[in-house]
């Protein structure tokens, strides 16, 4: 054998080596991200009583009235309804205004522009906190609070810096020429905007729907301030209340929380290119 | 955004409740929140050793896992979705579920005593001297796989060759990832890292879900100092107040970050 296949065979032996380490790190890691979700999982199917004897468990007989019941009384139906509308609401707000102003931004030269990119800047990174006191007087003052649409105006505020900054960055990787081709074919500025640019700004738009989606479905801060009334919970704040109120009530607990979780989880796993470049992009170059 | 962050400078020199007269008291809030509030000096070393924990401990799991993921050939989407699932589930029910798991009777503690390992069943959340960390935990748990992601993007930027040159000049694996790996994910390093301070002075969701910044304040938070002022005491001037302190705190770090990029150093 020459010196190198020796050396092969031990580059070989080691790489054979190295990766059951690496898997195995992995593996371990992995299954602490899953273990809280796995735990809600089985506990969703077991009975208080069950429960309240061993946190961690099989369920003997699965005990799928939880979910009927967590759905009903517990109102997590009208919860989810309101969180359905909330986050709906937010992506279309956001993806609307933060497409027009980013195309501005990005294409139309006005003096200004460049204070407009601070100011967002400047939006992207002051703390929510900072308005929150103001905003909350107003909002009581305006009826707004207990509100879904008064949350949605605080989404799209907060949100639309974020939306903005990515779009933008986006806009202004694309070729201007097919607007060109379209505007001397005769579109206004609105359809060139709603023909030419929305279909080829499509991924980036689809990227930002998804993030802020799971962004506004999880929303807690804010949530939890202006909505007291049951009615207009989301299911956010919703599982947080229940959380107060029915501590004895594990079972309805963990269902609520797979409730809270299913849908940002699953966009996610759907969608996860989309979501991970939107938000390396957009923090990245923000 | 910009007029009720206006609104709430004006407000913190005011002694308000939010619905009757507002009293113009000039900075006694803030001398009264820099000399008098335990509470709010706490706080501030609070979301201090937060920012230290937060800035050593999710980077370091999120870029030696991410590292480990770049070496392994099969499997990478596998890990890298399943260390992702925990950023985007809601911070209620991580906070939730680990306060519960946390529990001094129910949660791990009793599945510990039956193990015989009775003496690490601690009072995760009520002992004021662990509920701080106990909370970090949780929010550790749900952040670092997004930390993970960034790297394994930055990772891919660079170029392979640069290894293969190293490896036979007979570079270990340590010098390369600290002469190589390091060096050019600087730029996601200091991203990282501006991000984590400012997220760290402005945390909210965990102490508030998981403790409700107690005992006795032990877990408080400039945040969650200011919500029960303005929520629970009615005290809107003061609550404006420590969140213009929190401001401050914040243009502080970002100054000096954009001060050394002007004296030069390519941070």
């Amino acid at each position: 054998m020459g010196r190198l296949d020796v050396a092969r065979l031990r580059r070989k032996k080691r790489k054979a080596l190295r990766h059951p380490i690496a898997h195995g790190i992995l593996l371990v890691l992995a299954a602490t991200a899953l273990a809280p979700i796995c735990i809600l999982l089985l506990n969703s199917l077991r009975s208080n009583e069950a429960i309240s004897g061993g946190p961690i468990g099989f369920p003997s007989s699965p005990v799928w009235s939880n979910y009927t019941s967590a759905w009903d009384t517990a109102g997590y139906s009208v919860a989810f309804r309101n969180s359905l509308i909330v986050s709906a609401s937010t992506v279309l707000g956001v993806c609307t205004f933060a497409g027009l102003a980013a195309y501005g931004l990005a294409r139309i030269r006005v003096r200004g522009s460049g204070l407009v990119l601070v100011y967002l800047l400047i939006g992207l990174t002051l703390p929510a906190q900072l308005f929150l006191t103001p905003l909350f007087i107003a909002w009581v003052h305006l009826h707004l609070n207990n509100n879904l649409f008064g949350l949605i105006f605080i989404y799209w505020g907060i949100y639309m810096p974020f939306g903005t900054l990515l779009l933008r960055s986006f806009f202004i990787s694309l070729s201007p020429e097919f607007e060109e081709a379209a505007r001397v074919d005769g579109c206004n500025e609105l359809q060139v905007f709603r023909r030419v640019v929305v279909p080829m700004a499509w991924p980036a738009l689809v990227s930002l729907a998804v993030i802020i989606a799971v962004w506004s479905w999880n929303e807690f801060f804010f949530a939890v301030t202006f909505l007291t009334n049951p009615n207009v919970q989301t299911v956010a704040v919703r599982y947080y209340r229940f959380l107060g109120i029915y501590s004895s009530n594990l079972a309805d607990i963990s269902v609520g929380g797979l409730v809270v979780c299913c849908v940002p989880v699953t966009f996610f796993i759907l969608l996860q290119r989309r979501f991970v470049q939107g938000l390396a992009a957009g923090g990245l170059k923000g | 955004m910009g007029v009720p962050s206006i609104a709430s400078f004006v407000l913190s020199l005011f002694n308000w409740n939010g619905i009757g007269a507002a009293h113009f008291i000039g900075l006694q809030n803030f001398r009264d929140l820099f000399s008098q509030d335990p509470v709010f000096v706490g706080a501030i070393v609070h979301v201090l050793k937060w920012t230290a924990v937060f800035l050593t401990v999710p980077v370091a799991l999120g870029l030696g896992a991410a590292v480990l993921i770049t070496r392994i050939n099969r499997f990478q989407i596998f890990y890298r979705t399943i260390l992702y699932v925990p950023v985007t589930v809601a911070s209620v029910v991580v906070g939730g579920t680990w306060a519960w798991l946390m529990d001094p009777i129910a949660g791990v503690n009793s599945v510990l005593q039956a193990h015989g390992l009775g003496f690490m069943a601690l009072g995760w959340l009520t002992n004021p001297n662990i509920a701080l960390y106990s909370v970090m935990f949780a929010n550790v748990w749900a952040w670092w796989g997004f930390l993970c992601i960034l790297f394994l993007t930055g990772l891919g930027q660079i170029d392979q060759g640069l290894y293969e040159a190293a490896r036979v000049d007979g570079a270990s694996q340590w010098t390369m990832f600290r002469r190589i790996t390091v060096p050019l994910l600087r730029p996601t390093l200091v991203f990282v890292g501006l991000l984590t301070t400012l997220w760290s002075f402005t945390t909210f969701d965990y102490p508030y879900i998981m403790t409700q910044g107690g005992p006795a304040h032990a877990s408080d938070t400039l945040a969650t100092w200011m919500y029960f002022n303005l929520i629970n005491y009615s005290s809107a001037g003061y609550a404006s107040a420590i969140a213009v302190s929190t401001t401050g705190f914040l243009l502080v770090v970002i100054a000096g970050y954009v001060y050394t990029r002007l004296r030069g150093w390519d941070v």
